[in-house]
C-alpha cells in the first residue's frame, strides 16, 4: 500500500467534510465544527469509499519506495527515507494468503484510483 | 508445503460479491486486456507468458481465473514487498513466513489469511483455536518478545544466506529454512519477471486493474 500525494488526500478530506455537512464552511469553521463532533459519530459518518491510506506528507513520509529503489537501500548514497537511518533492525513476515484483504478493499481501491487518475491527469 | 495454486475448492461464492464480483464474468480476458493496456507493447509476449504461468489464460472458468488473478495479486502486492524489505534492509532482519490455516468459516477458511499472524500473536481468539494453532501463536509471540527485548529470535537473514522461520500448517511451530519461495510455501513464478518486465511495471499494472483501467 503505497502512500498517496496530498492532492489526493485533499479530496478525501473534502469527502469527509461533505459527509458531515461542512462543505460550505471556511477552513477555520470546519476545524472548529469537527472538534465538536463526537469521535464515534465522525467515524461512522465517513462513507466506506473514503479510505485510510498513508500520505506523502513531506515530513514523516517523504517518498514512495519502489522495488527498484529498494535495491539501493544498502548503498552509500543518501537514505531514501529517514527509517533507513534510525531503524537498526526489523522483524518482518507475511501470511501465505495475504491477498484476501484485497477482496474487501477492492471497491475502495477502485474509488481511490479513480480519484487519483482524475487528479494526476489535471 | 501446501500447494495453493490449484486449491480453487477453498473459494466459495461470497468472496466475489465483496471484491471484483461485478467483474467476475470474463475476468480472465478483462485482466489480460488490462495488463496489455497498461504494460508497454514491447512486453506483450511476456504478459502472455505471465498469464500462462499463473494459469490465468488457461483457467477452466471465471472462478478459477479469479483465483489465479488473486494469486498473482498476492505475489506482487504482498509477498514481493515483504521479500524486498527482507532482502534489502541494511540492518539485521528477522524473517518469518506463516502458513497456518484460518479455521473460521468463510471464503478463505483453510488459507493463511491477512493478519492471522496478529490474531495468533495477541491470543484474543485462543479459545477458538486448537492446541497446534495456539502453539504456533506462542512461538510467534515468544519470537517477537525476544526481538523487542533486543535478543535475536533466530539467525538474521543476509543476501548471501537468506533464511526465514517458517511456521504454521505442516511446519507447526516451525524451523529456520533457506528463504527461497519453494522452501517457505510461496510461488517462484514472479521472480522470473524481475529483470524482464520489472516488478514496478507489473505492480503498477495490477493496481491499474484494481482501479478499473
Amino acid at each position: 500500500m503505497r502512500p498517496l500525494p496530498s492532492s489526493v488526500h485533499e479530496m478525501f478530506y473534502e469527502g469527509v467534510c461533505a459527509a458531515h455537512g461542512l462543505s460550505d464552511l471556511s477552513g477555520k469553521e470546519r476545524l472548529a465544527a469537527i472538534e465538536k463532533i463526537p469521535s464515534l459519530h465522525l467515524f461512522l459518518n465517513v462513507p466506506p469509499s473514503i479510505p485510510s491510506l498513508p500520505m506523502l506528507d513531506g515530513d514523516l513520509v517523504t517518498t514512495a519506495p519502489t522495488f527498484a529503489s529498494a535495491e539501493e537501500w544498502s548503498g552509500s548514497g543518501e537514505a531514501e527515507f529517514p527509517g533507513l537511518e534510525w531503524c537498526k533492525e526489523i522483524f518482518i513476515g507475511d501470511c501465505q494468503m495475504d491477498v484476501c484483504i484485497l477482496s474487501k478493499l477492492c471497491k475502495t481501491c477502485l474509488d481511490v484510483l479513480t480519484i487519483y487518475r482524475a487528479t494526476s491527469t489535471n | 508445503m501446501q500447494d495453493l495454486s490449484r486449491r480453487t475448492d477453498h473459494l466459495q461464492g461470497n468472496i466475489y460479491q465483496l471484491a471484483l464480483g461485478h467483474r467476475i464474468s470474463g475476468i480472465g480476458a478483462e485482466f489480460a486486456a488490462s495488463l496489455k493496456r497498461n504494460i508497454s507493447g514491447s512486453h506483450t509476449a511476456l504478459v502472455d507468458k505471465l498469464l500462462a504461468d499463473y494459469g490465468i489464460s488457461s483457467a477452466k472458468d471465471d472462478q478459477a481465473a479469479y483465483f489465479a488473478i488473486l494469486e498473482l495479486g498476492n505475489d506482487i502486492c504482498f509477498y514481493l514487498p515483504e521479500e524486498t524489505f527482507a532482502r534489502n534492509w541494511p540492518g539485521p532482519t528477522y524473517v518469518y513466513h506463516l502458513n497456518e490455516a484460518n479455521p473460521w468459516d468463510g471464503p478463505f477458511k483453510g488459507h493463511c489469511t491477512h493478519i492471522l499472524d496478529v490474531a495468533l500473536l495477541f491470543k484474543n481468539f485462543d479459545a477458538h483455536l486448537d492446541a497446534s494453532a495456539r502453539a504456533v501463536g506462542e512461538k510467534l509471540g515468544d519470537s517477537i518478545i525476544d526481538f523487542v527485548s533486543g535478543h535475536a529470535p533466530w539467525q538474521a537473514t543476509t543476501k548471501v544466506k537468506p533464511v526465514a522461520w517458517v511456521l504454521g500448517g505442516d511446519a507447526k511451530t516451525g524451523s529456520l529454512v533457506e528463504d527461497k519461495p519453494e522452501k517457505v510455501g510461496r510461488r517462484w513464478t514472479i521472480f522470473e519477471y524481475k529483470d524482464t518486465m520489472g516488478w514496478d511495471t507489473l505492480h503498477e499494472a495490477f493496481i491499474a486493474f484494481l482501479g478499473g483501467r
